[in-house]
C-alpha cells in the first residue's frame, strides 16, 4: 500500500538539479567537441529520464520509468520519448472515455500496467504531470544562459 | 408566546461577552426572521465555539430549521419545562463540547413526555448534521440511525443495489481526481465534460514530453562546449522562470491565446528567446 504523495516542488528541483548537473558534466568531460552524436543524445536523454525519475520517488510511474531505463540502456535500444509509442490518433466518438483513457496509459510510464484501475491512472497523472513541468522548467533554465 | 420565547432566550445575552458575533448572529437575524428562534437558540452554543464551527451550524440552517422548531413548538406548550432548559443552557458556559449540549437539550426535554421522542429524534439528527454537513441536503431521505460507515446514499430516483452504487462511489472518486487534475492542468475548465478534459490532458502531456525530448537534444548539443553553471544558479532561474511564466500564462490565458495544451503559449512567447 503506498501511500499519496505530495510533490514539493523544491525538493523535485533540488534533487533534479542536484543529479543532472553533475551527470551532464560527466558526459560533457569525456567528449571532445567534435563528438556529439546519437549516443551522446542518448546518454544525455537517459540521464534527463532518469534524474526525473529519481527526484519523484514513491510514485508507480517514476519506479516504472526507472525500470525501462535500465532495462533500455543495457539493450542499447533507443530510448527515444522512453514513454511508449507515441500516440498520434485522437478517439472521437465511439468509447470516448474509454479510448482516452487508454491513450494516457500509454503516455504514462508504467501506464500499461495500471490496466484495470482508472482511477489510480489519474492520480499517478496528477503528480506525473507536476514533475513534467518542473523537469521542462528545470531544463530550460540551464539552457537559458548560452 | 413568540414573545415568551424571545425574552428567554435574550436573558442569556448580557452574562456573554461576545458583541464581535453578536453583529454576525444578527445579520443572520434579520435574514431569516422566521426562525429568529432558532438562530438564538444556536448562539447559545456557539458563543463558547470557534467561528468555524459557526459557519458549519449556519449551514444546516435549512434542515434545523424544521427540527428545532418542532422543539422549540413543544416546549413553549409547556411552560414549566421551558424554563430549566434556558438555565441550562446558561450552564452551557461551562460547557465547551458541543455534544454534551445536546445532551442537556434532550434530557431537559425529555421532563415533557409528549416530546420526547421527537427530541431525542430530532437529537440525534442534529447530531447527525452537525457532524456531516454536506449531508444536511439528504437529510430527509436519510435514515434515523446514523451508522458510523461511509454511506452512500440514494437519492431520489436513483437505483439502490449494490452494484450501481459501487459504480457511483467509483465514479465518485474518479470526478475527484479529474478536478485534481483540471487544476493541475491549464486549459481546462469546469464546464468542460471529461471527454474534453481527459483530450487535454492528453494534449497536455504530450506537449510536455515533446518540450522534454527537444530541450535535451539542446543540452546535448551544449554539453561539450558548455560549462554548466552551479546548481544554485540554475535553481535561482528556475524559480525566477517559473515566476515569469506564470505571469505570462495568465496573460495569455485572459487574452484567450492558451488553447490546446499550452503549445501555443511556449511556442509563440518571445520571452525564452531562441534557445
Amino acid at each position: 500500500m503506498k501511500s499519496s504523495k505530495v510533490i514539493h516542488s523544491t525538493t523535485f528541483t533540488t534533487k533534479y538539479v542536484s543529479y543532472l548537473v553533475p551527470a551532464l558534466t560527466n558526459i560533457g568531460s569525456l567528449l571532445a567537441s567534435y563528438d556529439v552524436d546519437e549516443e551522446t543524445k542518448k546518454m544525455v536523454r537517459y540521464e534527463v529520464d532518469m534524474a526525473l525519475a529519481l527526484s519523484a520517488k514513491g510514485f508507480a510511474w517514476s519506479r516504472a520509468l526507472k525500470h525501462k531505463l535500465r532495462l533500455n540502456y543495457n539493450d542499447d535500444d533507443r530510448v527515444g520519448d522512453g514513454h511508449g509509442e507515441p500516440v498520434t490518433k485522437k478517439p472521437k466518438t465511439e468509447h470516448e472515455e474509454e479510448e482516452r483513457m487508454m491513450c494516457l496509459r500509454k503516455l504514462i510510464p508504467g501506464g500499461k500496467e495500471m490496466m484495470a484501475d482508472d482511477e489510480m491512472l489519474l492520480s499517478e497523472l496528477g503528480s506525473y504531470v507536476s514533475c513534467l513541468e518542473l523537469q521542462v522548467n528545470i531544463l530550460r533554465s540551464m539552457l537559458q544562459n548560452n | 408566546m413568540a414573545d415568551f420565547s424571545e425574552q428567554s432566550y435574550r436573558q442569556p445575552f448580557p452574562f456573554l461577552d461576545i458583541d464581535p458575533t453578536m453583529e454576525s448572529l444578527t445579520q443572520f437575524a434579520e435574514l431569516n426572521p422566521q426562525s429568529f428562534i432558532l438562530d438564538n437558540s444556536a448562539f447559545n452554543f456557539q458563543t463558547f465555539f470557534p467561528l468555524s464551527i459557526n459557519d458549519s451550524l449556519f449551514s444546516n440552517q435549512a434542515s434545523q430549521g424544521e427540527t428545532m422548531s418542532g422543539f422549540i413548538h413543544n416546549s413553549n406548550q409547556s411552560s414549566v419545562s421551558a424554563q430549566p432548559i434556558f438555565s441550562a443552557k446558561t450552564e452551557v458556559e461551562e460547557i465547551s463540547n458541543k455534544r454534551k449540549a445536546l445532551d442537556i437539550l434532550e434530557s431537559s426535554s425529555g421532563n415533557s413526555s409528549s416530546s420526547s421522542p421527537q427530541v431525542s429524534e430530532t437529537g440525534i439528527k442534529r447530531r447527525n448534521n452537525s457532524g456531516r454537513g454536506k449531508r444536511a441536503k439528504s437529510n430527509e431521505k436519510e435514515m434515523e440511525k446514523p451508522k458510523e460507515l461511509v454511506h452512500v446514499r440514494a437519492r431520489r430516483g436513483q437505483a439502490t443495489d449494490s452494484h450501481s452504487l459501487a459504480e457511483r462511489v467509483r465514479r465518485g472518486k474518479i470526478n475527484e481526481r479529474l478536478r485534481c487534475l483540471q487544476d493541475i492542468v491549464p486549459g481546462c475548465y469546469k464546464t468542460m465534460g471529461m471527454a474534453l478534459m481527459l483530450d487535454e490532458i492528453i494534449n497536455y502531456v504530450q506537449s510536455l514530453q515533446n518540450q522534454v525530448e527537444f530541450l535535451s537534444m539542446k543540452l546535448t548539443a551544449a554539453s561539450t562546449y558548455y560549462d554548466f553553471n552551479s546548481e544554485s544558479d540554475a535553481m535561482e532561474r528556475m524559480q525566477r522562470r517559473k515566476a515569469e511564466e506564470a505571469k505570462e500564462l495568465e496573460r495569455l490565458m485572459r487574452e484567450g491565446y492558451v488553447g490546446i495544451g499550452g503549445v501555443a503559449c511556449f511556442h509563440s512567447s518571445s520571452t525564452y528567446g531562441p534557445l
